[in-house]
């Protein structure tokens, strides 16, 4: 079709393109705020139930550990630190379950990103995103995870170190897939927080140079 | 029905009525796919309902409607981490590869074809350049602009002769100011 739309005119083109009638009634949008309260409050009440669930499993390791796991034969050092490990294990599955309640608990009120400026809700949307990339390993607990991992396993692999080849056999694909995983994780990061604080500091300078 | 939730409704109904089409014209610059972009033009119009429980008459409704509208976008944009896609600043856009080309068959071009080279372009640009883009194309003053970024008027007026440049350079526009477009006031 040959242009009769002003074609020469984006103004003119962008504000004739076709649009879709869109609207959602009252009752519609109130119903799936409602929807999305309750979908959200599931998912809070099923990780809490997973960390309260973990919580008592670890905890009943740590509590009953002498009987169930007596069959480990470990020396008194290994002992203490497996079942304190358990321990470490119970209070981040509980840590888990608030921090999920924390995040996901829906809040009615409008989110105050939604009424800041666009400048404002950009710089704080891309600021938010780092600090929490940046710290999620202490946000997540994943540290407290892990020592917990660590302080569980590494009595066992002590005991066994006798054993070298075994211990290579069992533990070895697990621990390559770990550093595997860690390595494209640690990359992934440092490339997204890079990609954010360009973009943090390309909006700072222009702040700075237009005084906004 | 309480008194908030009714002045929030018809807030809505009012906000949709007034920008519906300008919203979904929102929602194509910053999406591409009819699907998705059907979630986000929902997503705007929740958020916009819902942040009139909040709405203190402090800007007008049309800042109010297109600054929760870009918000909502703009989230959409990183949380699909586009910013990866090598979007680039107004002052850049020459970087843009895969541009449709404007020499072929410049005469003859329909009015879909412009639209894709228009809308291409819009989404190569960064969230903030986009907001400025659209809204110079829905035809709003500098003043009302710089009210939805918070960038300064005079900022805004310096983006805006960037824009049209660009503009004229990729469709040809005619004269500045001759169609009602943007007064940097």
């Amino acid at each position: 079709m040959p242009t009769e739309f002003h074609n020469n005119d984006p103004q003119n083109l962008w504000q004739s393109q076709p649009t879709e009638a869109f609207k959602m009634s009252a009752d519609t949008l109130r119903l799936k705020a409602q929807r999305m309260e309750k979908k959200a409050r599931l998912a809070v009440v099923w990780a809490a139930a997973i960390g309260i669930v973990l919580f008592l499993w670890f905890g009943w390791g740590f509590l009953r550990f002498a009987e169930t796991f007596q069959s480990f034969r470990l020396g008194p050092v290994g002992f203490w630190t497996m079942r304190l490990g358990f321990g470490v294990l119970g209070l981040w599955a509980l840590y888990s379950g608030y921090k999920a309640y924390r995040i996901l608990w829906p809040t009615s009120a409008a989110s105050d990103t939604d009424l800041k400026t666009t400048l404002q809700a950009y710089r704080q949307e891309l600021e938010k995103r780092r600090d929490y990339s940046q710290n999620i390993w202490l946000r997540s607990g994943l540290i407290v995870c892990f020592l917990g991992i660590a302080m569980v396993v590494t009595p066992v692999m002590a005991r066994d170190i006798r054993q070298p080849l075994q211990l290579l056999l069992n533990v070895g694909p697990i621990f390559a897939l770990f550093i595997l995983w860690l390595a494209i994780f640690l990359l992934q990061r440092k490339r997204r927080q890079r990609k954010l604080q360009q973009e943090i500091d390309q909006l700072r300078e222009f702040q700075k140079e237009y005084r906004v | 029905m309480p008194k908030q939730d009714a002045s929030q409704d018809s807030l809505y109904e009012r906000a949709a009525e007034t920008y519906g089409s300008a919203l979904d014209r929102l929602a194509r610059a910053y999406e591409l796919d009819p699907e998705v972009r059907r979630d986000l033009l929902q997503e705007i119009h929740f958020h916009l309902w819902r942040s009139f429980s909040s709405f203190d008459q402090r800007c007008s409704l049309r800042t109010w409607v297109y600054r929760v509208a870009h918000n909502v976008a703009t989230g959409h944009v990183i949380r699909q981490r586009r910013l990866r896609e090598r979007l680039v600043n107004l002052e850049d856009v020459e970087m843009i590869e895969n541009l449709p080309d404007k020499a072929q068959n410049e005469l003859a071009i329909s009015q879909s074809q412009a639209l894709e080279r228009l809308s291409t372009l819009i989404q190569r640009l960064k969230p903030l350049d986009r907001q400025i883009i659209v809204s110079y194309l829905e035809g709003m003053p500098a003043a009302t602009i710089s009210e939805i970024t918070g960038l300064s008027p005079a900022n805004i007026a310096m983006k805006i002769h960037r824009i049209k440049k660009i503009l004229k350079r990729w469709f040809g526009e005619q004269g500045d100011g001759e169609h009602g477009g943007v007064h940097a006031d």
